[in-house]
């Protein structure tokens, strides 16, 4: 018995599901009044973090890690999928049973200036969780040589009540009180219990807590200060008398007050000094440890999730592009774009020779994403039909960006002046196509077959037509990549995936190609 | 950890058990407010008892049967039925010294009362609140406010006691009471208030004026002067103190929950509940205000709600729910943006109530805003409901209203009686500077991030540049 309890207040068991996220959809601005066009922030994204594990999400500015996090704590509803949190979908839950359900699920944001209240103390910002959820009911176990019930103002059975630790231990022997042993987080000593025994079978145990719940939050709050590394003095101190970094501490002590099992880190450290980024993380670490915490660790400073994390996952436009194991996905990227991403740190060695992979141009809309895989716009790897497969650079280049130049054209907005401009045939601001092939094409020589599809799409755009423009241009300079979604292909021994078509056995894998650029 | 749970804490005893341990300095405070109010509970019982019919009448301190200041004067210039033979002027005079005072001490004795508590029986030795206070008393602008305020609201409660006479007396009811004097033939002449008013009117001639500080030919002295109806202009403006300060309070305090509510609401469910609520505020602020007011009250004047108080009622909840709009449109967009911040998510993600959410985490930072607004627009009503008075609208006649004083005091304004209009209209741009000022103080005061002095920059900037 006594075993039992003493392995669930040091450690989780690791290993174990914790959360598992299947075809997570979160989408924002659905449902217009005029026209439904929703930004595709998190686009069908599947993975699981495991208990006591800390998973990275790292991605560019916009690609949706912050919305993923914001959705797995149900800060944002999501569109479509499921979050199974200890196997209970929680994106069904609602009221009573997800307030409780938060509890177990805490979030550190990223601006500790924005995340804390100016106007509250930080002993009451750290103190609110505790009072929303009317902590704490104390959880008791009897261990008894005869059968026992519980009773007694906000105590509950431990072993019965879902989400209540074993906080008071008491123990019963021949039909008295020979030991009542209390946890530290709770804030109770021996002398703050008195318990007391009534009737036989059952006995009634009766457990009375002296201390006010007030006095208990109290020094709770003061031992969460301890444990951030601020002083129990700090109580009354208003956020705005520290720094960045003790802020960003008390935020974790908020996130720490009821003793959550996953804590979504949004870029805990990217607003803090150099010099305090270390502390942080380090005191991250520390409270993972000591308290089996499970984190998802989303950032964009590369070098921070290699020190942190266990596992990264990478996300391009709303799609996680690989996951897989730290080491081994800094080491020896699979991805296409995670390898882009990597190249992209600096290199401490001045005189080191490294390829960099410059990406071109910008991550498209959101609203409106490639149908096929997400990173086809501005992949340097990407399948070329088979008779282009020898073209020179610069003029598949300029063919990928003279098809980028007309999606977005088709996309830009057209103003009632503009639209009445084309049906009278008079200049607009896109009547231009000429330029931009002259701009484009012009210092290259094209072969026949290619400048016939090039004038031809010409001809479409001309015509007002760049729908017809960009079919012809797909069909000829087109492959799978513009046209299929990747699958997720499991691509080492350690179980990584990774979302790419060039894992398909009939293409190159992506780690073997040289990117046309570098040849 | 060990000096975290160093115990026994003195924050683990309540307050009831502080204060068993140590009851001196709390029996002490308790025993002078006690004699405080034993000074002045007959008005307190005379008050309660009025509400269940008729009054019962205790001697009070400051009561004017006490230290009366209606005599008259002996042509030898001895003063008969004054307190202590006193001149009418130095009675009346001391009866208003004696209720500042009484108030005055008052106010320091709450104040004593809260330095007792924080010195013998507060668990911390410092806690938010005492920097509020230490930015307040270092707030010279708004301690001017606090004090003009304080004085205006001791004149409403205290009307009926500071007016050299009272309204019963010289306004409602003048041909039913009389007083003495001694005419030219030096006899003792009895004379109705209503008779003697007919001759100390203020009509803008020299010799048709009784002016600021001045006695009448009945010995009656007029600390503001008279009225062109010859009634005395203190006691007016004592009483009307009261009903300004009602109606304008109330308006104020209605259409500032409203204007808040909404702002919290709209601003935190944004969406359809913020496009219904501007779809109404706009729809209320297209309206030509004084107009749509003067339409409501003429409306509203036979019912049944149009009767209390002299029409006060009515005229507060008509100026609070035209006014809201106002208010809550220069509150949203702080609303809009604190609604925005982190720590607004934060406690959505422990599964705070959006209700506390909205005021714990919200509502104060709109606060400062809201209060800088209305106390500009308290003066707004102050005037509008004078405007009203003078169209022959609002405030019944003759309940006393300061409004009033100033229409009826207009067409003399550039002649010997331009006290009727002046000394009203200065003090309600004191009372409406002061609110304001005070306003001020109290932002400044409950913003932690504001030094006392500088913190005016921003909030009263950006308040100022919509309003005003």
């Amino acid at each position: 018995m006594s075993e039992q309890i003493q392995q669930e207040s040091v450690s989780v068991a690791t290993g174990e599901t914790l959360v598992e996220v299947n075809q997570l959809r979160t989408y924002y601005g659905e449902g217009g009044i005029i026209e439904s066009n929703p930004v595709k922030a998190v686009d069908g994204v599947d993975f699981e973090i495991k208990r006591g594990e800390t998973l990275g999400l790292v991605g560019e500015s916009g690609c949706g890690k912050t919305t993923l996090g914001r959705t797995l704590i149900q800060l944002e509803d999501a569109t479509s999928g499921e979050v199974l949190f200890d196997g209970t979908d929680v994106t069904e839950l609602s009221g009573t049973e997800l307030k409780d359900w938060r509890r177990n699920s805490q979030m550190v944001f990223q601006d500790p200036e924005s995340s804390l209240n100016d106007r509250m103390t930080v002993g009451e910002i750290i103190r609110e969780p505790l009072d929303v959820h009317d902590w704490p009911t104390i959880g008791v176990v009897v261990d008894a040589d005869v059968a026992t019930t519980i009773e007694g103002n906000g105590v509950a059975d431990a072993r019965t009540t879902e989400g209540v630790r074993s906080d008071v231990t008491v123990t019963v022997r021949g039909g008295s009180v020979t030991d009542v042993e209390t946890r530290d987080e709770m804030q109770l000593e021996r002398d703050d219990v008195e318990v007391e025994l009534r009737g036989d079978d059952p006995t009634t145990v009766r457990v009375k807590v002296t201390r006010s719940r007030d006095q208990i939050r109290r020094a709770r709050v003061r031992e969460l200060l301890d444990t951030v590394g601020l002083r129990p003095e700090h109580y009354y101190r208003y956020p705005h008398q520290f720094s960045g970094g003790q802020r960003q501490r008390v935020g974790i002590a908020r996130a720490l007050a009821l003793e959550p099992e996953f804590v979504v880190l949004d870029e805990p450290v990217s607003a803090l000094d150099v010099s305090v980024q270390a502390q942080i993380l380090n005191l991250l670490e520390d409270l993972q440890d000591e308290f089996g915490l499970t984190y998802l660790f989303i950032a964009h400073d590369l070098s921070v999730v290699r020190h942190i994390c266990d596992r990264v996952a990478v996300m391009y436009l709303g799609n996680v592009m690989e996951l897989g194991e730290t080491e081994e996905l800094f080491a020896n990227p699979k991805n296409p774009y995670t390898h882009a991403l990597l190249s992209a740190i600096p290199e401490p060695d001045p005189t080191a020779d490294r390829e960099r992979v410059t990406l071109r141009g910008t991550p498209p809309s959101p609203r409106d994403p490639p149908t096929g895989c997400p990173f086809t716009t501005r992949c340097p790897m990407k399948i070329r039909p088979d008779k282009y497969q020898n073209m020179d650079a610069d003029t598949w280049v300029a063919i990928e960006v003279f098809r980028e130049v007309l999606r977005e054209r088709e996309r830009a907005e057209k103003s009632l002046t503009e639209q009445a401009k084309e049906l009278l045939g008079m200049e607009t601001r896109f009547s231009d196509i000429d330029e931009i092939k002259r701009e484009l094409f012009g210092d290259i020589d094209l072969s026949r077959e290619v400048e016939e599809h090039v004038d031809r799409a010409a001809e479409h755009v001309a015509d007002n037509d760049e729908q017809g423009a960009r079919r012809v241009l797909r069909e000829e300079f087109g492959s799978i990549c513009d046209d299929e979604r990747p699958d997720d292909y499991v691509v080492s021994d350690t179980g990584r995936v990774s979302h790419c078509h060039r894992h398909m056995d009939e293409y190159t894998e992506p780690d073997e190609f040289v990117p046309y650029t570098e040849r | 950890m060990p000096d975290v749970s160093s115990r026994p804490h003195r924050e683990d005893v309540s307050i009831r058990q502080r204060i068993a341990e140590n009851p001196g300095p709390a029996l002490g405070w308790l025993a002078g407010a006690l004699l405080l109010f034993a000074l002045e509970a007959g008005a307190v019982v005379h008050f309660v008892t009025g509400l269940f019919g008729s009054p019962v009448e205790l001697p009070t301190l400051l009561s004017r049967e006490l230290i009366p200041n209606n005599g008259y004067q002996t042509p030898s210039g001895a003063w008969q039925e004054t307190f202590l033979g006193l001149p009418a002027a130095y009675a009346w005079a001391l009866r208003v010294v004696l209720v500042y005072a009484y108030s005055f001490v008052w106010m320091y004795w709450l104040w004593r009362g809260y330095l007792v508590f924080r010195e013998n029986y507060r668990y911390a030795d410092w806690t938010p609140r005492d920097d509020m206070i230490d930015r307040l008393r270092g707030h010279r602008w708004g301690q001017f406010g606090a004090i003009i305020v304080f004085a205006f609201v001791v004149m409403a409660l205290f009307a009926p006691a500071l007016g050299p006479t009272t309204v019963e007396r010289t306004i409602s009811n003048p041909y039913s009471h009389s007083i003495e004097y001694y005419n030219d033939q030096g006899q003792l002449e009895n004379i109705t208030v209503g008779s003697a008013n007919l001759d100390s009117r203020s009509q803008g001639t020299p010799q048709q004026n009784v002016g600021p500080m001045q006695y009448d030919q009945f010995g009656r002295f007029h600390p503001f002067g008279t009225l062109p109806s010859g009634k005395d202009m203190f006691t007016f403006m004592a009483s009307g103190a009261r009903i300004s300060l009602f109606i304008g309070l109330s308006a104020i305090i209605v259409s500032g929950l409203i204007a808040a509510a909404f702002a919290l609401l709209t601003a935190y469910y944004k969406g359809l509940v913020d496009l219904g609520v501007v779809i109404v505020g706009d729809s209320i602020m297209s309206l030509p205000r004084l107009l749509f007011v003067i339409l409501l009250t003429v409306v509203l004047s036979g019912t049944w709600i149009a009767e209390i108080y002299s029409g006060a009622v009515i005229l507060a909840l008509i100026f609070a729910g035209t006014g809201w709009p106002f208010l809550w449109r220069s509150v949203r967009g702080p609303a809009m943006q604190v609604s925005e911040q982190e720590w607004i998510d934060a406690a959505k993600s422990f599964g705070q109530k959006p209700r506390v959410t909205m005021r714990k985490h919200m509502a104060p930072y709109i606060l400062g805003y809201l209060l800088v607004y209305a106390s500009m627009s308290l003066g707004g009503i102050v005037i509008a409901v004078a405007g009203l008075s003078f169209l022959g609208l609002g405030i019944n006649p003759p309940t006393p209203e300061w409004g009033r004083a100033v229409d009826i005091g207009q067409s003399y304004v550039t002649t010997a009686s331009w006290h009727i209009s002046f000394i009203p209209g200065v003090m309600i741009v004191l009372v409406v500077t002061a609110f304001n000022a005070l306003g001020d103080g109290i932002r400044d005061a409950i913003d932690p991030q504001s030094e006392t002095g500088e913190g005016e920059g921003n909030e009263a900037a950006a308040a100022t540049g919509g309003g005003a």
